[in-house]
């Protein structure tokens, strides 16, 4: 306990040099940048940002990509407020509330309420980060290679199946992105495998291209097939710093639930800060003395789904460091610049590497302080980069997609392979295929490979060994309950949207 | 079911298949975990044929999702972009990072009618960043390209 409180403060201490309070700061105000722009989303930001954080020091390298996370999350109800338009699906219940209060000529109370309750949703959650990501740690500790396989089949099935519209064609991503896992040196015989006589290829697939190429590269491609429209100018406003006492007592239960509904959401793997903004947004409204207000404009509208939106970021980063099963695309981008970091997730990352975690974690709690500050003094600046134009968009991503790419090793092969997973990510999403789930294979690909092949040469060839502990079937029962929970959450989420429509 | 179910199961065929030859000519050891990737592959994309069949027999539709997924489709702005793409990545090569990114962050916008003003301040903003952060950050030697290298 002595030692995890030491860990903490050390990591506090850390989180404050003055290189990492630099990160922080423009991390978050990109990600605010990347949110608020509808059509940018924060995977695709994590994604692009990850080449910048390879010179860095791994734990100020996550603190980058926490900021662009927690930043991209808020800054979507911005433009949600603001111009009707939510700059992320995170934000879409934001949008009801909060621009009916800009047409009410309350635009600046709306994006206070959202500030507030983004920051103490996000600090909220950062409470069930430091204390369930170490138990978790430890009942991972007990994970040998059939564990292991299995945890990578659990991963693949859930994010299979929650982020698809069908089961069947999320399962059929998350295989294509083991089968691409494949390609490169055998690990256990030595030989080349579907290598195309590249010798690029000769450590498999670099993750980050085909992280670029799938959420960044394929977002162009998204982007470009539409028709470029003016975005509606921005409501004039005067922004208020701060809340009245007596907004701040009717705000507070409000916040409370909905950081409750963001974190458990947010640890379930799949659930995700869209369903999040609603069940906020849909709690707020049953519990609210002033229900007349909703539907014309009302703060606790804007808190409830803006603080669940937020609280959703912790607890997704819970199952994501200590199992390493991300629970939605942007985790899976986050955990793949962990890898990339050199830190797998797991037990180890809260006994090796526990500086560096909790560094990230204090950072963690930091950015939401950052986001509170730039979001109540940018508010206005960024009002006006909401309105950017894609034709201006285009262009830029591209040129940041191919120099990200080109910086990992400094190939251009790589940039070619980032551009052809460009092409897939927009045909995957174009055809109802799953990105995240072809992100999480390649990334899952590895560990399930080891942990297969390790387990079958240990036991001489009998796959009994697979089924050989309860920890293997509890992870096996995890892995139907996966297969099966979209349906659940389908339904959930269905319901939700028809309530609020 | 819908139209462009027969393309996707077709397309994750030719996948299985195309692994399912170069599968055949590791050695016996390598063999065995791709082949389990790739019989789960076609299982999965079978059970989805078999769905797509069954439920076309129910009710005897096809649903034109190709034309929903492309209805704001407009085919000269997206082959603009991707000729322009295409264009940049093969220019970087010839005539290195800087210039081929002025060019086609210039002839881009131009392609998508952005004013002239704009352009220039995308373009410097663009170039001052990544000399910024890439050249003096992380000294990553940007291509100079085959005329300038």
């Amino acid at each position: 306990m002595l030692e995890t409180l030491g860990l903490m403060g050390a990591g506090f201490i850390h989180a404050l040099s003055p290189m990492n309070l630099l990160a922080m700061v423009a991390s978050t105000a990109l990600g605010i940048t990347i949110g608020c722009l509808p059509g940018l989303s924060a995977a695709m930001g994590v994604a692009l940002l990850l080449p910048v954080t390879f010179g860095m020091d791994p734990a100020t390298g996550l603190i980058v990509l926490g900021g662009i996370y927690c930043g991209a999350i808020f800054g979507g109800s911005i433009s949600a407020i603001l111009i009707h338009t939510p700059g992320t699906p995170a934000s879409a219940a934001t949008a009801i509330e909060g621009y009916q209060l800009t047409l009410k000529g309350q635009a600046a109370k709306a994006l206070s309420v959202a500030c507030y309750a983004s920051f103490c949703g996000g600090l909220l959650s950062c409470i069930s980060l430091y204390f369930f990501s170490p138990l978790l740690a430890e009942l991972a500790m007990q994970f040998k290679s059939p564990e292991y396989f299995w945890l990578s089949i659990f991963g693949l099935t859930i994010i299979a199946g929650v982020s698809s519209r069908s089961i069947l064609k999320g399962l059929m991503s998350g295989i294509l992105g083991l089968l691409i896992s494949t390609i490169g040196m055998d690990p256990m015989e030595g030989v080349e495998r579907f290598m195309f006589g590249q010798s690029t290829l000769y450590n498999g697939v670099n993750t980050t291209c085909a992280l670029i190429g799938l959420f960044s590269m394929s977002q162009v491609f998204i982007l470009a097939e539409k028709k470029i429209i003016e975005r509606a100018k921005a409501a004039k406003f005067k922004m208020q710093y701060g809340l009245s006492r007596q907004e701040i007592k009717r705000l507070m239960p409000t916040i409370t639930r909905s950081w409750l509904i963001g974190n458990i959401l947010g640890i379930l793997p799949g659930a995700g800060a869209t369903i999040a903004c609603f069940m906020g947004y849909n709690e707020a409204r049953r519990f609210s003395k002033h229900k007349e207000e909703f539907g014309t404009g009302s703060i606790e509208g804007v808190a409830g789904s803006e603080a669940a939106n937020n609280a959703v970021t912790g607890g997704s980063l819970i199952p994501t460091l200590t199992l390493g099963i991300p629970g939605e695309s942007v985790t899976a981008v986050l955990m793949g610049g962990l890898i990339i970091h050199g830190l797998q997730p797991g037990p180890e990352l809260f006994s090796t590497y526990a500086p560096m975690t909790y560094t990230f974690f204090a950072g963690f709690v930091l950015v939401q302080f950052a986001m509170l500050g730039i979001g109540l003094w940018g508010s206005k600046v960024f009002a006006q980069i909401s309105r950017l134009s894609d034709s201006i968009l285009i262009p830029s991503i591209v040129v940041l997609c191919v120099v990200g790419s080109y910086a990992i090793h400094n190939n251009f092969v790589e940039v070619i392979i980032m551009f052809i997973f460009g092409v897939i990510g927009y045909l995957v999403r174009k055809f109802d295929l799953n990105a995240a789930a072809i992100v999480l294979g390649l990334i899952l690909g590895p560990i399930g490979e080891n942990g297969l092949r390790r387990s079958l040469y240990l036991s001489d060839g009998d796959p009994m060994i697979l089924f050989s502990t309860p920890l293997c079937w509890m992870l096996i029962i995890l892995c139907v309950v996966g297969i099966f929970s979209p349906i659940i959450m389908g339904r959930f989420e269905k319901r939700m949207l028809d309530k609020n429509s | 079911m819908k139209k462009s179910d027969f393309g996707v199961v077709s397309v994750i065929y030719a996948i299985g298949l195309g692994f399912l030859f170069m599968t055949l000519d590791l050695p016996d050891a390598a063999q065995t975990y791709p082949l389990v990737l790739i019989s789960a592959l076609l299982f999965v994309n079978t059970l989805y044929l078999i769905k797509s069949l069954a439920s076309y027999r129910s009710n005897h539709q096809v649903e034109d999702d190709v034309a929903h997924a492309f209805k704001e489709f407009i085919p000269m702005q997206f082959l603009g972009v991707a000729a322009w793409i295409i264009g940049y990545l093969a220019l970087m090569y010839v005539a290195g990072y800087y210039l081929s990114t002025a060019i086609f962050m210039v002839g881009a916008m131009l392609f998508l009618r952005v004013k002239p003003l704009h352009i220039a301040i995308s373009v410097i903003v663009i170039a001052a960043m990544v000399a910024a952060v890439f050249s003096a950050f992380l000294h990553v030697p940007l291509p100079t390209g085959m005329f300038f290298g």
